[in-house]
């Protein structure tokens, strides 16, 4: 070995032995743990709020209550919806009168009708009848057209004693007509 | 007697020329969900009289009312009254009743309506009630069988069309079963009425074998006499014929005036003034139960004859439900949100 390999052992040998010396460690520290976080809370933000979420499953007493009201919650419903099924069965095997009771003519009584069909949702048993809201419109409108020429006769009847007495005959006669037969 | 007897030819006479006379009504009751009520009634007369002393249910001059003149499907002409009125609450109604002044004011009625939150639904229930007009009568349901209250509950119109229907002679024979249970009902009732008005106005006067206790042993005895004699009473009572029967002839002597007093209190409770109608309920959302029977348009119904509330109170009842919609998302969401917290508990521990 030559003068200068030596010399270049030499150098090695004092370099290795010298390390280098670090300052402020802590806060390379912080910086590299916050990089790693940043990523991760890149990575999972999602899962975070989750775990904020679902904090009391790790709760035993919470997570004990909380399945316990699930079960009565699923327990009521059932029993509830189970009583009316029941009751509304009941009901089906009724006997329904086949006679209406309700008399038919005037807008009035339309109206009755489709406030009672709202009501009972639709659910007429018998000579069910499916018109369109254009039809029952026109329907109305005529009615009420209807209700108010009968309602203007009526006051001239009513305003002329003669014309109401002649009425009052032959509506008489009419149903003594009808008696007769 | 002979006054009473009177009375009741004249009232039976009365009671007929009236009947006649007498709109057809049907009361049609909208429960509202708060409690408010729309009131319908609708009368049909073959005149156009509709006296506020004739109609079946409280009604005056605060209603909204529509006369009219309509011709039915045989082709008779009638006259048509129908009156609305909306009542706000369940005492408007029952003042109405209280101040009552027409064909049937004698009868204590009353109405009801009450609300239940049950979390995924809130009920309703509304009933109209009569109180019961005989103080000392027996229930009904003592006399006739299932079948039989089933019939006697019933609108004419389905007793009449059974009748005159298929299987006709069965039902013949279940309405000749059910008059003569009713008839026998009746004079029990009355029976049993004299006893006890008589008992109370002999307190301390008569012996021993008029005491209440002898009197009720003998209750089935009084109604099989009242029965036998059922269509000369008056006659046999004016005589004295039937009260030697009840309490022998010396008591009879003795104690006519109070056994007079007692069969005119027990006749007039019994034979009550009373004209029938129709009762319907319609109920918010769902219907779930009625005593009521049920018509073309689901709506609950009932007939109204004094036989009904005689010896223990008419109640008319209907219940329904209304979805909470709300208390079902709410319930939804947490039964979500409890079973997604399992599942991420499990995940996490896999």
């Amino acid at each position: 070995m030559n003068s200068e390999g030596k010399i270049y052992d030499r150098i090695l040998k004092t370099l290795r032995k010298s390390k280098p010396q670090l300052t402020g460690i802590e806060d390379i520290e912080e910086n590299v743990m916050r990089r790693i976080l940043l990523q991760e809370a890149k990575k999972g933000h999602s899962q975070n709020l989750f775990d904020y979420l679902f904090s009391w499953v790790y709760v035993g007493w919470v997570r004990t209550s909380l399945v316990a009201a699930s079960i009565l919650i699923v327990i009521l419903f059932g029993y509830q919806q189970a009583m009316i099924l029941k009751r509304v069965n009941s009901l089906t095997e009724r006997e329904i009168l086949k006679e209406g009771l309700m008399v038919t003519g005037t807008d009035y009584e339309i109206r009755d009708k489709l406030l009672l069909n709202k009501l009972t949702e639709g659910k007429s048993h018998d000579r069910q009848v499916k018109i369109s809201e254009r039809q029952m419109k026109r329907l109305i409108k005529a009615v009420n057209e209807l209700q108010l020429k009968y309602d203007d006769l009526m006051k001239v009847i009513e305003d002329n004693p003669d014309l109401k007495k002649y009425i009052d005959e032959k509506l008489t006669e009419n149903n003594r007509g009808k008696l007769k037969l | 007697m002979k006054g009473k007897s009177i009375k009741v030819v004249v009232l039976a006479m009365l009671a007929v020329i009236f009947s006649c006379d007498e709109p057809e009504t049907v009361v049609t009751n909208i429960i509202h969900t708060d409690g408010s009520v729309t009131r319908k009634i609708e009368m049909k007369s073959i005149e156009n009289d509709f006296g506020i002393q004739k109609i079946q249910v409280p009604f005056d001059s605060t209603w909204i009312v529509r006369d009219s003149l309509e011709i039915t499907e045989e082709g008779d002409t009638i006259w048509v009254k129908r009156a609305e009125k909306f009542f706000k609450n369940i005492d408007e109604i029952n003042n109405a009743y209280r101040s009552d002044s027409g064909a049937n004011r004698d009868i204590s009625r009353r109405a009801e309506f009450r609300k239940k939150f049950k979390w995924f639904n809130t009920e309703y229930r509304f009933a109209e009630m009569i109180d019961k007009k005989l103080s000392f009568g027996y229930p009904v349901t003592d006399f006739l069988n299932q079948e039989e209250l089933q019939w006697f509950y019933s609108p004419e119109n389905i007793t009449d069309e059974k009748e005159n229907g298929p299987d006709s002679l069965k039902f013949r024979a279940l309405s000749d079963t059910v008059g003569k249970k009713v008839e026998k009902m009746t004079n029990k009732c009355i029976a049993s009425e004299w006893i006890n008005e008589f008992a109370m106005l002999t307190e301390g006067k008569a012996g021993i074998e008029l005491s209440p206790d002898s009197l009720k042993a003998r209750e089935d005895e009084i109604a099989g006499i009242i029965e036998v004699n059922g269509e000369k009473f008056d006659s046999l009572w004016d005589a004295g014929v039937i009260l030697k029967e009840f309490i022998g002839e010396t008591n009879a002597v003795k104690y006519r005036a109070e056994a007079d007093s007692a069969i005119s209190i027990a006749i007039d409770r019994y034979f009550v003034d009373f004209s029938d109608y129709t009762v319907r309920i319609a109920m918010p959302g769902k219907l779930i139960g009625t005593n009521g029977f049920l018509d073309s348009t689901t709506l609950s119904l009932w007939p109204v004859k004094s036989d009904y509330f005689m010896n223990q109170p008419y109640e008319m009842w209907a219940e329904s439900k209304t979805p909470n919609k709300w208390a079902w998302i709410v319930s939804g969401l947490f039964l979500v949100f409890v079973l997604g917290g399992i599942l991420f508990r499990a995940i996490r521990k896999g």
